[in-house]
């Protein structure tokens, strides 16, 4: 690192800032993450059909709102995990329950992501290879860059750009099958429908960004992360807009009655006797997209329960932690039935989590600290460390840890 | 066949992860990754023999399905 005439350079690369997160990094992580939950918007079409344009923008909209209750909570709270933030916030007793819970949600997300990957590739693309063989091929790649830490964050960036060209590619490429008509007509389903699919829109790929906050203090500024996940939504938000006009325009009415509309819109391409069979390159997208989001879950949930029970190392559950989400990736649902009855219940659940205890936690902090949480803390550190639940929780931002220790 | 293999994939685990463990004394981090391992491998057991385990995520929606009738109805048409 170049040393600057004030030495600002030496004292970040002393402290270990060269290897915190940026905002910037954070935001394309956290698009990256959107984008993988394409293949998870289905419901969308089928509630609201050639209107779910507008549920996406909606629901865009809606999700900001959301957002601002984490980023609030980041300003409060600044450099707190939810494991971490729920102790504070709650107490040790109530917070360590909280905490657990949402252990419990990351590492859901992790099984009910990777059993959807498993799926996709098994329909789609690889129909006589076993299941579990694809499970465990996800889940050491996942393992690999969980014990990377939060470094796996640092390289989406260019991910981002290369998904965004794919889809644009497509979008031109798809261009001679789209009709302007496939949108009319506008606003004809019953206001219900468009309630279910943006809430539906709102807990599967937008708000679920929420797993980010496990990197509050991997962040060079841990206090702007909720700018950081605005940022995710604004480009994550974007593609998946771009995603659906384009399946509309493509589809039409076929949207309600494949299972996959993106990868059937992308199927369609077909310029001269060459360019087709496209698919695949989507596909490869969809795979790695989908590796990351798990990986991002795994971590958050083994991160979360290392920073629960003050192990410095968490590494150390990464194997046994693979093989759990492998076996209960292949117990969760034991039929295509299951699998599509929980889909009507995963907003509700998500809800609880992403919505219900965020509001929930920003209410308590302002009743418990006021409105000035870090000086009521401060006031009170040095008496009470180590007795309320918040006070020794500094320590969780170490900018002198080794990378992707807790 | 199965079992064995479960039982291969546990002790391999096993080894990369415990001794150094033991060796630095770190007795908390032990006994909570032995619950782990002890928790996962009886579920791995249950799943190669009885060929299920029981599914949170279905008892999660049959509670928000059939005591908060809250879930989303079945997909028009």
């Amino acid at each position: 690192m170049t040393l600057s005439p004030n030495g600002a350079g030496l004292r970040a690369a002393e402290c270990g800032l060269v290897s915190m997160l940026s905002a910037k990094q954070l935001s394309y992580a956290s698009a990256l993450f959107i984008v993988a939950s394409s293949l998870l918007i289905k419901a969308v079409y089928v509630f609201s059909l050639q209107d779910s344009w507008l549920s996406v923008l909606v629901a865009i909209l809606i999700s900001l709102l959301v957002i601002g209750v984490y980023g609030m909570l980041g300003r409060r709270h600044p450099g707190m995990c939810p494991v971490k933030l729920s102790e504070a916030v709650f107490g040790r007793v109530v917070g360590k329950v909280v905490a657990a819970m949402y252990i419990f949600f990351f590492l859901s997300l992790a099984i009910l992501n990777l059993e959807d990957a498993g799926s996709f590739v098994t329909v789609s693309i690889l129909p006589r290879t076993p299941v579990t063989i694809v499970y465990v091929m996800v889940i050491v790649v996942c393992a690999m860059a969980v014990s990377k830490g939060h470094k796996m964050c640092m390289y989406s960036t260019m991910m981002v750009i290369l998904v965004a060209f794919i889809f644009v590619l497509n979008m031109l490429l798809l261009f001679n099958k789209m009709e302007l008509e496939n949108f009319l007509p506008v606003l004809t389903q019953p206001p219900k429908n468009y309630f279910l699919a943006i809430l539906g829109l709102l807990m599967l790929p937008l708000c679920e960004i929420f797993v980010f906050m496990i990197f509050a203090p991997d962040m060079k500024k841990p206090e702007i992360i909720g700018s950081a996940l605005k940022g995710g939504i604004f480009i994550g938000g974007f593609l998946l807009f771009i995603i659906v006009v384009r399946d509309i325009a493509a589809l039409d009415g076929y949207l309600q009655y494949t299972n996959n509309p993106t990868f059937s819109s992308i199927r369609l391409i077909e310029i001269g006797d060459f360019l087709t069979r496209l698919e695949i390159l989507y596909a490869s997208i969809l795979i790695t997209t989908f590796t990351f989001k798990i990986s991002v879950c795994f971590y958050a949930a083994i991160v979360g329960l290392a920073r629960l029970f003050r192990i410095e190392n968490y590494r150390i559950f990464i194997g046994i932690f693979g093989v759990l989400i492998v076996v209960a990736t292949r117990g969760v649902f034991e039929s295509t039935f299951e699998h599509n009855e929980w889909k009507r219940s995963a907003p509700i659940y998500s809800t609880l989590f992403l919505i219900i205890l965020p509001i929930i936690m920003l209410l308590v902090s302002y009743l418990r600290f006021g409105k000035y949480p870090q000086k009521r803390q401060a006031a009170s550190g040095g008496e009470n460390a180590g007795t309320d639940g918040g006070n020794d929780d500094s320590a969780d931002y170490n900018p002198n840890r080794a990378p992707g220790e807790t | 066949m199965l079992i064995v293999l479960v039982i291969l994939v546990f002790v391999l685990l096993g080894i990369a992860d415990f001794p150094e463990l033991i060796s630095k004394k770190q007795w908390k981090e032990t006994i909570i990754l032995g619950v782990f391992y002890a928790g996962v491998f009886i579920l791995a057991i249950l799943q190669v023999t009885r060929g299920e385990i029981p599914s949170p995520m279905m008892a999660i929606h049959y509670f928000i399905d059939k005591c908060l009738h809250m879930s989303f109805p079945p997909p028009p048409g």
